[in-house]
């Protein structure tokens, strides 16, 4: 199972990726439980969102999983590419399979995601 | 301790109203409700779809007709005539992030003892079937549904919230192939696939058992099988206040969530 070093992960299993703008996906280990993603339901660009809250909906096979903020802030950009190819979460979680871009609003708020080693031993416990 | 299933038992209620009811179980499952088995049925003929299925392919004319009600389904998959059938769904609190088919397996294992019950023989089924597109739930199967001699006897969706795994499910009891195929565009496509792919129990056993008896015989085999000790139960005012707040926001008869696809 690939968990890069340079992401910050979430409890609901997206990995963040620092920037001006932070950067944000379904994790490997994510997209495996999953099986093959068919749909994605993005969040709405332009959208202000709470940490924690319900930003999208994924569907494989037969079942739907939502998807939650890893950060409050505002949705800039999303991967509209994944409205053709849902398949890209599978292939590629932590690049083409990318979810959203979101502009942070609490810097504070990075210290509640876990780092490589401690999203391994949360994975533990799964 | 043994784990306890609360069992509710609703009397008819629209397809508008039983979405309603099944989003709140997800909704407002965990950590506030137990493990919960919901035995439901509906008023009248309904056609529901999948999360995120398209419409396009339904036929409205034939819909309108016929007076068929179309729901969205807060579950994955693909459509449903829900007729003659028991309809049960099944919320199972947790906060851990299993495999898809994690759930599936062990839900598996409930209905092959239910049927083993009725003295019928499931296939043990791990992989799943030839995939089409077809629009229709019964017209595919997918690893662990029940199927017999590969056609399709009980269908199985999920949708997991931030509390817990819901499952939404269907056992067909009668199935009238032409009409489900009228409710469709491409009719004749699918009315020859539901030939070799769809089963109702009224082809396997005679006569049918009454619906009360299958609860019976599915509560035993979840009691046997998931070792659980079972509860009849009753709604809590909160469910059912979250319930009419889906209805009418979300579920009313003619939103726009039905058909936005």
């Amino acid at each position: 199972m690939n968990i890069p070093d340079n992401l910050l992960y979430t409890r609901e299993h997206f990995w963040v990726k620092k920037g001006d703008l932070a950067t944000c996906g379904i994790t490997d280990y994510a997209q495996n439980e999953l099986g093959d993603v068919i749909f994605v339901e993005l969040p709405e660009e332009g959208k202000k969102v709470k940490q924690g809250d319900k930003i999208g909906e994924v569907e494989s096979i037969k079942t739907v999983s939502y998807l939650y903020a890893p950060l409050s802030g505002e949705v800039m950009e999303v991967n509209r590419e994944l409205d053709k190819r849902p398949e890209l979460i599978n292939q590629s979680p932590y690049g083409e399979g990318w979810i959203c871009k979101i502009q942070p609003e609490n810097e504070e708020e990075f210290k509640n995601l876990m780092n490589k080693e401690e999203y391994e031993v949360f994975l533990k416990t799964q | 301790m043994k784990k306890v299933v609360r069992v509710l038992v609703d009397p008819p209620l629209s397809g508008y109203e039983n979405m309603s009811r099944d989003e709140a179980l997800l909704e407002m499952g965990f950590p506030d409700a137990p493990l919960t088995l919901r035995f439901f049925e509906w008023e009248e003929e309904t056609l529901s779809v999948g999360r995120f299925q398209k419409t396009a392919e339904m036929d409205f004319s034939y819909l309108e007709a016929k007076n068929i009600p179309l729901v969205r389904r807060p579950t994955g998959g693909r459509a449903i005539l829900h007729d003659k059938e028991v309809t049960f769904s099944l919320f199972i609190p947790t906060s851990s992030f299993e495999k898809h088919t994690f759930y599936y397996k062990e839900l598996q294992k409930v209905l092959t003892r239910m049927m083993e019950k009725m003295g019928i023989k499931v296939d043990e089924k791990t992989e799943s079937g030839i995939y089409t597109s077809s629009p229709y739930c019964f017209s595919i199967n997918v690893a662990h549904e029940i199927t017999i001699g590969g056609r399709k006897i009980i269908g199985v969706a999920q949708a997991r919230g931030e509390r817990g795994n819901l499952f939404q499910a269907s056992f067909i009891l009668e199935g009238n192939r032409e009409e489900v195929a009228s409710c469709f565009k491409k009719k004749e496509k699918i009315q020859k696939e539901l030939e070799n792919s769809l089963l109702a129990l009224c082809e396997v056993l005679s006569p049918l058992p009454e619906k009360r008896k299958i609860y019976r015989l599915l509560l035993e085999s979840l009691r046997e099988e998931w070792g659980v000790e079972i509860e009849e139960g009753e709604w809590s005012a909160e469910e059912l206040e979250k319930a009419e707040e889906l209805f009418s926001t979300k579920y009313y008869p003619g939103s726009w969530y039905h058909t936005e696809r």
